[in-house]
This record gives C-alpha cells, sequence and structure tokens, in this order.
C-alpha cells in the first residue's frame, strides 16, 4: 500500500497537470453521464406518457362486424377477456377499461374538434392525479357524470366558462351521428397532450351512450404491470389464453398487431367482406413495447451517438494520459532508479504509475459525475411546459435516468482504460536499469 | 571474514562506436564491519565500482560476490531482493522521495518485500534511526523542508532502515560543506561501529578518505592502493596492487 500512497501524493507533484488529465477525464464522463441520463431519462419518461396516455402496459382492443357488415371497435365478449386476465392476476397492478371518439365539441356558433377519451376515473385515479388542471378540479370531475375535461386551447377558442354544458357530437361504432350534452367541469394544459394530441376526457358511461355502446362495454382495456420487465412474457401469456377462447390478431413481427389508429378506434368504419366476417370479438393484443418501436429505436441512435462520443473522448484521454506519462517517466528517472536500488522489484514501479493513473481516472470520473448530477438536478428544475417537446417531458421537466450499475460500469471502463493507456509507459520506467536511471545523480 | 570481493572485473561501456572500459581487472577484497574508502579521481572508475558492488549494474567480465554470492548468476528479481534485503544506499544527492515525509522516507523499505516488521516493531526502529541521526523534530517534514546535510541523514538512516550488511555512499559529502561533511562522515562511522554494518564510500577528499580504515585507491580503472589504515600504522604496508601492478 506504500507504493499507492506514493503514487497517491505523486498527483499532487505537478498539479497543473494533474487538474488538466483529471479535467479532461471530468469533461469526458460529464458529458457522457448527461447524455446517458438524458437518454436514460428519456425511455423512462415517454414509457410514462405513452402509459399514461393509452392508460396501461398492455392493451386489448376488440372489433366486431356489425349486422350490416361493418367494422365496429367495440369489446362485446367481455367476459373472455376478463377471464384472460386471471391468468396473469398476479403479475398486474390495476387495469382499465376505455372508450373513445373523435368528437366536434359545439357551444353556441363555435365548433371544435376533439378527441375523447372515455375512462372510469374511479380506477384510473392514478391518471386523473396526473392530468395539470388549468381550471377545475379532479374531485369535481369525478362528483358529475356528464362532466367533461377539455384543453384550455379549445375552451379559449369556444369561448367557454368552467360549467357551461356544451353539445358533443361524434358517430356511433355503427356510424351513425349522435349528440349529447356534456359539462365542461375542468380545463387541462395542452402541452401535457400526448402523441401531440390534445386530449379531452368523459366518464366512459356517457361516452359510451354517445357511441350506443352498452354501459359495461368498452373498446379497449389496459393493464398496467407491477413489474415492466414481465411485459413480454404477460403479453404472451395474454395472448395465449384469449386465443384459446376467441378470435385474435396474430402478434407478427414489426409492428405487431393491427394498425395503432384501429385499434384505438382512430380509424373509419369499414366494411368487411363477406367471405371475411368473424363471430363475436376479434381481439388484438398489443403493449407499450410494440408502441415505442419507432421512440426506441430513435433513442437507440441517441445512445449510440452519445456511445461514439465517449469512445471519441476515451480516445483523446488516452492518448494524453500516455503522452504525460511518458514525460513523468523522464522527469522521474532517478527517483525510479533509487526506488529499484532499494528494492522494488519492476512490479512495484509499474504499480505506482498503474495507481497514479487509476486515482486521476477515478478522481476525474466523480468529479465529472458529480458536475453531471449537479447539471441534471439544475435542468430538472426547468420547465418546458411551453416548448413543443412535451412529449418527451414528465409534466413539462426533463427527466434524467442514471443507472448505478451502468454508472459503476462507465467508471470502471474509464479506469481500465487509463491504466490500460498508462502501462506502456509504466512498463518502459519498469524495465530502466538502475544504474542508467541513477546515472543522472551518481 | 570476507563481506565483498572483486575478482578481476572488467566494466566496457559503449560509448557511440567506440568503447570505454572504466574498469580494468580489479580485484580485492572487503571484509564484514569494514568502514570502506574508494578514493580517485574523476573519471577513475569509483562510481562504476560501487555500481557493481551495489548489484545495481553488471561486471562485462570477472566476479563480483556478496556474501559469497556471484552476482552474475542472479536474475532480476534476485537481485532486485539482495538489494533490498543486504545493501543499502545513500546518494549523492540524497534522492529522497520527495512525496514521503521522513519518517516514511526511512520507513518505506522496511514496507518492501515480504516480511514486512509488525508495525510497532517498525515504528521503533524507524524513530530509533531518526533519533540516531538527530532528525526527530523534523520527521513530519518533507524533504524539501530540510537542509542538505539533514537529507543526508535522513538517506543515511533510510540506508540503514532494512538493517543492511553493506552500505553503500557514492560521494556522500560531494553537495556538502566541508564541516557538514565532516559530521556525515562522523554519523556513517558511528552507525558503523553501532550496528556493525560494513560502508563502502567513494569519494575525492583526502581528509575523509583518511577516516576510513580501509582504503582502495583507484586510478584510470585499476586499483592503485589497498590498505588498512590500521596496518599501516603497524607498519605493514599496504594491502596493494600496487606492488603487483610495480
Amino acid at each position: 500500500m506504500q507504493l499507492a500512497k506514493i503514487a497517491l501524493r505523486n498527483t499532487t507533484r505537478q498539479l497543473k497537470r494533474t487538474l488538466l488529465l483529471g479535467g479532461a477525464i471530468a469533461f469526458g464522463f460529464f458529458v457522457f453521464t448527461v447524455l446517458n441520463g438524458f437518454t436514460g431519462g428519456l425511455i423512462e419518461t415517454v414509457q410514462f406518457n405513452f402509459a399514461s396516455a393509452l392508460g396501461g402496459h398492455i392493451y386489448i382492443s376488440g372489433t366486431e362486424v356489425s349486422e350490416l357488415g361493418s367494422e365496429i371497435s367495440v369489446i362485446g365478449d367481455t367476459e373472455a377477456v376478463l377471464g384472460a386476465l386471471g391468468t396473469i392476476d398476479q403479475l398486474i397492478a390495476s387495469y382499465n377499461t376505455r372508450s373513445s371518439a373523435n368528437t366536434s365539441i359545439i357551444f353556441g356558433a363555435r365548433e371544435e374538434n376533439q378527441r375523447l377519451i372515455g375512462a372510469d376515473f374511479g380506477q384510473e385515479d392514478k391518471v386523473l392525479g396526473a392530468m395539470n388542471f388549468v381550471e377545475g378540479t379532479p374531485e369535481a370531475f369525478l362528483e358529475r357524470p356528464d362532466g367533461l375535461l377539455l384543453p384550455q386551447d379549445v375552451i379559449e377558442k369556444l369561448g367557454l366558462e368552467i360549467g357551461e354544458s356544451v353539445i358533443v357530437k361524434t358517430n356511433t361504432i355503427s356510424g351513425q351521428q349522435n349528440v349529447a350534452d356534456l359539462v365542461v367541469v375542468g380545463s387541462l394544459n395542452p402541452q401535457d397532450a400526448g402523441f401531440g394530441i390534445t386530449l379531452g376526457f368523459a366518464h366512459i358511461e356517457a361516452l359510451n351512450t354517445l357511441l350506443d355502446m352498452e354501459p359495461n362495454e368498452f373498446q379497449t382495456l389496459n393493464i398496467y404491470l407491477d413489474d415492466l420487465a414481465l411485459l413480454p412474457a404477460a403479453t404472451g401469456t395474454l395472448y395465449r389464453e384469449l386465443k384459446n377462447v376467441a378470435t385474435v390478431e396474430p402478434r407478427t413481427g414489426g409492428s405487431r398487431g393491427p394498425n395503432f389508429a384501429r385499434a384505438f378506434g382512430l380509424g373509419r368504419v369499414n366494411r368487411v367482406a363477406e367471405d371475411e366476417r368473424w363471430q363475436g370479438t376479434k381481439f388484438s393484443v398489443t403493449n407499450l413495447e410494440d408502441r415505442m418501436e419507432g421512440v426506441m429505436s430513435m433513442i437507440g441512435v441517441m445512445e449510440n451517438i452519445s456511445l461514439i462520443i465517449f469512445l471519441v473522448i476515451l480516445v483523446i484521454i488516452m492518448v494524453g494520459v500516455m503522452n504525460s506519462y511518458r514525460m513523468v517517466m523522464i522527469e522521474r528517472t532517478v527517483e525510479i532508479g533509487t526506488m529499484r536500488a532499494m528494492g522494488v522489484q519492476r512490479s512495484g514501479i509499474r504499480s505506482v504509475f498503474i495507481w497514479e493513473a487509476f486515482f486521476i481516472a477515478l478522481g476525474g470520473a466523480l468529479a465529472g459525475l458529480v458536475a453531471a448530477f449537479a447539471v441534471m438536478a439544475g435542468l430538472e428544475l426547468f420547465d418546458f411546459s411551453s416548448s413543443s417537446w412535451s412529449f418527451f417531458l414528465k409534466q413539462g421537466h426533463i427527466q434524467f435516468g442514471v443507472g448505478f450499475f451502468d454508472t459503476v460500469v462507465n467508471m470502471a471502463l474509464l479506469c481500465v482504460m487509463s491504466i490500460a493507456s498508462v502501462y506502456l509507459p509504466a512498463r518502459s520506467a519498469a524495465q530502466l536499469r538502475p544504474a542508467e536511471a541513477l546515472r543522472a545523480s551518481f | 571474514m570476507s563481506i565483498v570481493q572483486l575478482v578481476d572485473v572488467h566494466k566496457t561501456y559503449p560509448l557511440g562506436k567506440t568503447e570505454v572500459q572504466a574498469v580494468k581487472g580489479v580485484t580485492f577484497t572487503i571484509e564484514k564491519g569494514d568502514f570502506v574508502s574508494i578514493a580517485g579521481p574523476s573519471g577513475s572508475g569509483k562510481s562504476t565500482i560501487l555500481n557493481m558492488i551495489g548489484c545495481i549494474d553488471t561486471a562485462t567480465s570477472g566476479q563480483v560476490l556478496i556474501n559469497d554470492v556471484d552476482t552474475a548468476g542472479l536474475t532480476d528479481r534476485q537481485i532486485t531482493k539482495l538489494r533490498h534485503e543486504v545493501l543499502g544506499f545513500i546518494f549523492q544527492s540524497f534522492n529522497l522521495i520527495p512525496v514521503l515525509s521522513v519518517f516514511e522516507n526511512v520507513e518505506f523499505p522496511l514496507l518492501l518485500g515480504k516480511d514486512a516488521p509488525s508495525r510497532s516493531e517498525r515504528y521503533r526502529w524507524v524513530e530509533f534511526l531518526i533519533e540516531d541521526v538527530g532528525l526527530s523534530k523534523w520527521k513530519d517534514h518533507k524533504p524539501n523542508e530540510l537542509s542538505g546535510g539533514q537529507r543526508q541523514r535522513v538517506a543515511i538512516a533510510r540506508a540503514l532502515a532494512t538493517k543492511p550488511s553493506i552500505v553503500m555512499a557514492d560521494e556522500p559529502t560531494a553537495n556538502l560543506d566541508s564541516v557538514t561533511s565532516q559530521a556525515i562522515i562522523e554519523l556513517m562511522k558511528k552507525m558503523n561501529r553501532e550496528l556493525e554494518t560494513t560502508f563502502i564510500f567513494s569519494t575525492h577528499d583526502p581528509d575523509i578518505i583518511e577516516i576510513a580504515d580501509h582504503v582502495i585507491k583507484l586510478h584510470d580503472g585499476q586499483v592503485l592502493e589497498d590498505y588498512k589504515t590500521d596496518e599501516v600504522e603497524r607498519g605493514l604496508g599496504a594491502l596493494t596492487q600496487d606492488k603487483e601492478m610495480a
């Protein structure tokens, strides 16, 4: 340990050089940690936003063929889907049912298009709690069965006041026009919308009535899991269970399952050819991963870019460390000779250099980490609600996600690379013949 | 009882396309407990011989025996171990480790190798050595806070830390004033008597040469005179290679 102590104290001998080397390492690690934290946080944020917007981690939607031969988005066979849930009961944190519709909100002579989500908000307290109310409260919404929550910009365009009634017009699931009177009880910050779509919310019974569905029917059943790591397994189990009792669209590679719009009732009412019609509900099982494929590939690109930046910085640092330690070896030639004369083995001389590089790398990495955490914490405080990147923000704030294990691995990698870059100068120092090394002093 | 033996030792250095013969067939013996001065002008081969005895350089031909062991047959690891266990070094420029305190510099050799003494044993011995060289008040200071004489005292204490059989000192007083030089040589002599350690030092200072009890005078890479001062005083004459040379 004496050699490690000498190495540690050696780092203070040429403080300026040590600070430059450590600073370069700190900067590299800072950049990498912030970028990694950003992409890590992005995954969590996007997952959260997707899950919030879609109401869960696994989504079961259904389509049926109407008497007139049209494809309608509804789950009539609720027993089949609720029965299948029992097989993954122990994995489920909660589940909810939803209906949705593209509507026109009419107030006086003004009309605005608005997508409405109908949900049982008694069950979905998390979603309601996460909403950013401009006016009104969640409690007021829960108290009114005919309550409606609209984005603030829509309310402004319509010239509405909270508590006023509006006419909501939409097509039923079979394509007939229908209207209902609903009362606006709150306004939401439009920047919190997912997918760039500003959503309005109503109670599922009210929306089902408008869509000409039974009160207990729904269009999608969404499941929150306790552990997202079990998402593929839980999805697979549900798919197999449903397939045993009903028609299920195959989970194919790529986008998996039916297109996104139809699964969430966004598509048109299509006519089904006679020979392609089916009985009962045809289910479709998708999950968060399926929906996030595009975003994940974008995040993957960002992660690769940050890795390339890290590698470039690492190479620059390695070259810097190697050159610096070549100089150090020349400066300390006499000292190396003295230590060898006193009985320090070649491996001991090597270890002094290696310990020194390790301490500088570790110190630099820790400094970079601290700086990165400080900057990330600072950035998390800023409210970017007014930006158009709300889908990548969690309630208007950037989220950073730095994994402990990843950080430790990255620090270890940095230390190993620094040690590797100092190895050649260290070996040269160890190979010095004591008499030659000491000649300067003798 | 001989502790160092050089038998017909030659050392040749390459110098560009030519070779320089630094040592030309030197033979002498040093007894255990001797206080030996290797004297001679610059370029006479003093440092080269000390380097070979100190096992930090090898002879081109001939034998260098330490405790009857021919050092030519040892591996680098064995030679390093030999240096650690048997030899101590005092350098002209002190060569203390700048980042360690006086105490840590003296303690450093004791921490090398597998048979390091216990912490308390080590502490007592280092304290004793530092006190013996008169630096108790300075034990926590760094080398750059000491005078030249004090640094050389630290170097002496460090050289004695592992209780070596032989201490090598290459011109230990060259960077010191005459009063300090005298004090350093007297300290070395005191240690030689107290610890029965063999001291071999090189110098070209005539006043210091005569303090030694065994003098080996070199000239142009050869032994000019080899005598023990007490035998000269008793009229027995030099041990001598000069007679043979004559």
